[in-house]
């Protein structure tokens, strides 16, 4: 192909900008030519040999063969179709069988009362209240009249396992709701204790 | 100059208990939804196993067991919403004839604890012979119009169930139950919990501690009622009194009973125990047996 714009080329070629090789690469390039020397004279003196006839007779011969092509079992071939339709099948119903995800964001207007976690205030009391109880108990020997230890340790121990639950799901309105629930339940049974303690 | 001073003082007073008591704070409620269905056949169960759970189940026409999953955060700060959210997993597996849903709260070594509120939210679907196992704690539970089986393990949360027949086994502590038009067998044990149950039909064995009881039988259809109430207050209700025949055994507390019901008062050896019976004049006729210690007894229409 024939440049027509040859003048405007040439006057781009000189435009271009020019770069000076490092200092001392070309001495570097003929030192490293000269060690090379030798080398070059020592392979134009190695010995050369013939390869017998019969060698190159026998890779004719076996280029010519045709290769062998297997043939697999008609049953391998079904058998491997079969897999190949289970498993595309299984593959498709596992994700086809997924279920479908999303996420959503919203908001919502939330009363401040539920941030009051005063329900251990009053615990200090409630534990006197338990040792007088359990004072008595001992001293009256009556069974009778010691079954609240064991109602106060059953809702005792509701109320630990709620404030537990309320340190991994929030203190939401439902849970404190349960929360009160427990600790009416307790004051009723606190109150009971007073009344046979005092 | 001082009278003015007092009602602008009583104003200010008033308008920041006002603002106290509406106090309210925004909260980032992040959501993330799963949807998935199952084909139904014929001996499948749903296996529900919720923590924190709100649980709506309703039956369809349909041959397919829909579950919409809703894992809920709500915090001020969103990305401290999203999170947490990480920390509530799920579970929707089909295992040989039973669908099991789960969620759960996770916790890694190390891990600070979550500061949002979380929950997760059940809404299925299924045919109604679909039978229903439910375990739940500090949630609640909404199941409406089967008629095959279902089991309630539950604490803390809320149950209520409508329209129901077949067996239903129910086990209650620390909640509510509120039952309408449940007709089967139906066996509920409770602890500390309420219970409400209206339109009674079929045949009823409950055991209660620590309850309040509020029975309201049909007008017809109640085959049986066996009560055993534990420090419990009972209140029985139904419109034809003496058409049932009753055995009951209060220990330590009270029966009130309407006039035209004619009991007959059983030996009183010790007068802390009140037994009494009642047989109506017809050849047949559904037994209320109920006992209570330390409770009261009401009948009433």
């Amino acid at each position: 192909m024939e440049e027509i714009n040859h003048q405007n080329l040439a006057a781009a070629f000189k435009k271009l900008p020019q770069y000076q090789a490092p200092q001392g690469l070309w001495s570097a390039i003929e030192l490293q030519l000269d060690v090379e020397e030798p080398l070059y004279q020592a392979i134009q003196q190695l010995p050369v040999y013939q390869a017998p006839a019969l060698v190159w007779e026998k890779i004719a011969q076996e280029v010519s063969r045709p290769a062998p092509v297997r043939q697999l079992k008609r049953w391998i071939r079904a058998a491997a179709a079969a897999i190949l339709l289970i498993a595309s099948t299984w593959v498709g119903y596992q994700y086809y069988n997924q279920p479908i995800v999303s996420i959503a964001y919203s908001q919502e207007v939330q009363s401040k009362l539920v941030a009051q976690n005063d329900w251990d205030q009053d615990e200090t009391a409630i534990a006197e209240v338990q040792t007088l109880y359990g004072q008595m108990c001992q001293l009256n020997q009556s069974k009778d009249n010691c079954n609240l230890t064991q109602e106060l340790a059953e809702l005792n121990a509701a109320k630990i396992e709620l404030k537990e639950a309320m340190e991994r799901y929030g203190n939401d309105p439902e849970l404190v709701r349960e929360l009160s629930q427990v600790e009416m339940d307790r004051s009723r049974v606190v109150r009971k204790m007073a009344e046979v303690a005092l | 100059m001082l009278g003015s001073m007092r009602i602008f003082l009583s104003l200010f007073c008033c308008l920041y208990l006002l603002t106290s008591a509406v106090a309210q704070t925004t909260l980032q409620v992040v959501t993330k939804r799963i949807d998935k269905d199952f084909p139904y056949k014929e001996g499948y169960e749903v296996n529900i196993e919720g923590d924190r759970a709100e649980v709506y189940i309703e039956s369809w026409n349909q041959s397919t067991i829909r579950v919409h999953l809703e894992l809920v955060s709500k915090n001020v700060n969103r990305e401290q919403a999203e999170q947490d959210l990480e920390r509530m997993q799920y579970g929707a597996t089909k295992e040989k004839n039973k669908i099991y849903l789960r969620n759960y709260f996770t916790s890694p070594d190390g891990a600070d604890k979550p500061e949002s509120q979380l929950k997760a939210v059940y809404r299925i679907y299924l045919p109604e012979k679909c039978p229903v196992y439910l375990k739940n704690n500090y949630g609640l539970a909404n199941i409406s119009n089967l008629i095959n089986k279902l089991r309630i393990n539950s604490r803390f949360s809320r149950i209520g169930l409508e329209n129901i027949q077949g067996t239903m086994d129910i086990n209650t502590q620390f909640g509510d139950l509120f039952g309408q038009n449940l007709n089967g067998e139906v066996n509920v044990v409770s602890r500390r919990s309420d219970i409400t149950l209206k339109n009674m039909k079929g045949r009823y064995d409950i055991n209660a501690q620590y309850g309040l009881l509020r029975l309201y039988a049909a007008n017809e259809g109640l085959l049986g009622l066996d009560l055993h109430a534990d420090k419990s207050q009972v209140f029985l209700y139904n419109t034809k009194l003496t058409s049932y025949s009753y055995d009951l055994t209060v220990q330590n507390g009270r029966i009130d009973y309407p006039n035209e019901l004619k009991f007959k008062i059983l030996d009183q050896k010790d007068p802390n125990i009140r037994k009494v019976t009642f047989r109506p004049n017809k050849e047949y006729y559904p037994n209320m047996t109920i006992s209570i210690t330390f409770g009261d007894l009401t009948i009433g229409k």
